[in-house]
């Protein structure tokens, strides 16, 4: 692991059982991702993309090797270190945007910071600034119901970002919108990253689309990694 | 701390989601909480009907007090000296005689007597049951309270008739100068009737019609000391002079006990008056825990509705929980929050639940005085009470039950796997 490595990953391996039978989801992967870059993970559906993504952010675990993020080995964490490590280290993002349909934007947001830990004048303020700075400063009592597709998809980054996180993954975050807008939440996506230093890994399958923002594109197949190849 | 405070405020939001299904969970709390609160109001009712007449008297300050054992003699040395005793408010000797003839014109009756303070007029306590005229003055009048179920022996048409009217009255009895020698006295007196009173049927010495005089009325009557005289006779220890018994009123009823012992350690026999409805009041426990849990009984069938509601809602918001746990929920957390909604459903039905056991009890109440009217009882109390420990309780016990209910459902949310309940769309 070099001095500045984000995210490093070793040797890991992943494998649900299903009906007595062994699913190999990953087969050891090796990867470090350096800080500030923007990666992308792609691959055909089923090739262990978002497994190795929720390992990444401390939502499962791995049935051997390592994962360190940000200098945290989430191998010796227990359940309540882990969830300490989420509010903390990461942030989210969901093909399906999973916003609490009850609540309004800015009661997504809110609930976020609550579990982090942030209240008063401060939630309310870092609220508001991550709605501004996904553009939906004037949507903050709407209810995702209430919302375009890709404007619930930015109040799940604006979530994903309120805390300010070191790193941010998204799984498939363009999955469920047109072509236009993906190409929207990408370049937000590229703008917050430029501007905050954060580390984004985001698994998708479609190649053409994120070719033209990341840093760096890793493909997999079968649990395992292809190729690696920076983008200039 | 602030933590949890704030994942309360949070889920607060969130309890009202499915409003009908969380209305029918609170209702079923609030009908059994209900119930239970209007049994043991009913338990406490009753047992206010049976204390209130007592407490009104003063009854509960009382202490009796009679010669010690050992000799203590009981005069007016003696009564000096309690009187000086902190937390006492007045004594006077008490003089009952269990029989005189009393005379107005050509009616008489004959009736019991009992002798009270005119001091007694300063600090209100007989208000409560005169239902004409007033209570003795001071001074040295001899003045007559008649019991208002004397009046029509006496040949008093109403309770104003008989005020300001002067009866005869004339007693006889044994009076023992020497320990084994006895005189038959008679002795009679006129005194001028100033107020009428009503007593509740419980207190028997009042209940019977008995004739109320001023203590330094009867002090010179006969008899008085005849029942002192007998039990010196067999015992040789009840002492020759002074009184036979002095009653002693405390400021307080809490006061009443700690005078007792401090009387008693003065060598004279003190008995609360409030150590004689101890008994009852035990009685009256058991009841008010019995039918408590006989309503708990409901509450925790309503708990299991609770329970229910609750798991359902965790199977609905599965994969919910997923996002609070990627956002950063820990297993505790999402357990809080479920808590909370159970503390809430709990909450919400433990006050309607007073909400309506207030209006059953109102409507049982009239039915009840419609009845007892008919059957001839004019004046009828209050058969419920909810008195504030009971209200509170019962919230604070629906919350309990309601928790206690919440946990199962709590704990499998915090189980939820967010993995499964993020790939499961
Ligand atoms: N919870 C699970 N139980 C059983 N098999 C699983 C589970 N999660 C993933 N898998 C399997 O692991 C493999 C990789 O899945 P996944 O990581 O979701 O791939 P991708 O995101 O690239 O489509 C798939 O074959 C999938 O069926
Ligand atoms: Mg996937």
């Amino acid at each position: 692991m070099t001095a500045e490595s984000e995210i490093s990953v070793r040797n890991l391996h992943r494998a649900y059982e299903v009906g007595g039978a062994q699913v190999h989801a990953l087969r050891g992967i090796d990867l470090e991702i350096v800080r500030g870059q923007f990666v992308a993970i792609v691959g055909v559906s089923g090739s262990g993309k978002s497994t190795l993504m929720h390992l990444m952010g401390g939502l499962d675990t791995p049935t051997d090797g390592c994962v360190e993020v940000c200098g945290h080995d989430l191998g010796s964490m227990n359940a309540k270190q882990r969830a300490v490590f989420r509010r903390q280290i990461v942030g989210f993002v969901f093909q399906s945007f999973y916003l609490v349909p009850h609540l309004t934007a800015e009661g997504n947001l809110r609930l976020a910071l609550t579990f982090q830990g942030t209240y008063g004048d401060r939630r309310q303020r870092m609220t508001r600034e991550a709605l501004e700075r996904v553009g939906l400063a004037d949507r903050m009592q709407h209810r995702p119901g209430q919302l375009s597709a890709g404007e619930q998809q930015r109040v799940a980054v604006a979530r994903a970002i309120v805390h300010r996180p070191r790193v941010l993954l998204a799984d498939e975050p363009t999955g469920n919108l047109d072509h236009a807008t993906a190409n929207r939440l990408l370049e937000l996506l590229c703008e917050i990253q430029a501007e905050t230093n954060m580390t984004i890994v985001m698994v998708t399958h479609d190649e053409e689309l994120v070719s033209g923002y990341c840093h760096r594109k890793i493909r997999m197949r079968d649990g395992c990694i292809l190729e690696s190849a920076e983008m200039t | 701390m602030i933590r949890m405070v704030q994942l309360v405020s949070q889920s607060l939001q969130g309890v009202m989601r499915s409003r009908l299904r969380s209305l029918l969970t609170t209702l079923g709390i609030a009908i059994s909480s209900g119930a239970l609160v209007s049994m043991v109001a009913f338990a406490v009712g009753l047992q206010a009907q049976f204390e209130l007449p007592i407490q009104k008297l003063g009854l509960l300050n009382d202490i009796e007090v009679r010669p010690g054992d050992k000799g203590a003699v009981l005069d007016d040395l003696a009564v000096e000296k309690i009187r000086k005793v902190r937390g006492v408010s007045y004594v006077y000797p008490d003089f009952r005689l269990s029989q005189l003839n009393v005379v107005h014109g050509k009616h008489n009756r004959s009736s019991m007597a009992l002798g009270l303070p005119r001091e007694a007029s300063l600090i209100q306590v007989f208000d409560e049951m005169i239902v004409a005229g007033e209570y003795f003055s001071l001074g040295t009048e001899p003045q007559a309270l008649v019991s208002d179920r004397s009046l029509r022996d006496l040949g008093f048409d109403s309770p104003q008739a008989a005020i300001g009217q002067t009866l005869q009255i004339e007693v006889s009895g044994l009076d023992a100068k020497q320990p084994n020698q006895f005189e038959l006295r008679k002795h009679q007196t006129s005194v001028r009737v100033v107020g009428v009173y009503r007593a509740p049927g419980i207190m028997e010495e009042f209940g019977h019609g008995a004739l109320l005089l001023p203590a330094d009325v009867m002090r010179d009557m006969p008899g008085l000391d005849f029942e002192r005289t007998l039990r010196r006779l067999r015992s040789d220890k009840e002492p020759l002079k002074g009184y036979s018994r002095v009653t002693v009123r405390a400021d307080s009823p809490q006061t009443a006990f700690r005078l007792e012992k401090k009387i008693a350690a003065m060598g004279y026999e003190a008995r609360a008056v409030a150590g004689r409805i101890k008994e009852a009041r035990r009685a009256f426990l058991f009841m008010e825990v019995l039918l408590s849990a006989v309503g708990t009984v409901g509450l925790v069938v309503a708990g299991l509705g609770i329970m229910n509601t609750l798991l359902m809602s965790v199977m609905e918001r599965y994969q919910e929980i997923g996002i609070y746990k990627a956002i950063g929920a820990s297993d505790s957390d999402v357990g809080i929050l479920f808590l909370t909604e159970a503390a809430v459903l709990g909450l919400i039905g433990g006050l309607s639940g007073l909400a309506l056991a207030r209006v059953v009890c109102w409507g049982l109440q009239w039915a009840i005085g419609i009845y007892a009217s008919r059957e001839g009882i004019e004046e009828f109390g209050d058969v419920f009470r909810f008195p504030l420990w009971l209200l509170a309780g019962a919230v604070a016990y629906a919350i309990l039950i309601s928790l206690l209910s919440g946990v199962y459902p709590a704990t499998r949310a915090a189980r939820v796997d967010p993995i499964r309940a993020l790939r499961g769309q």
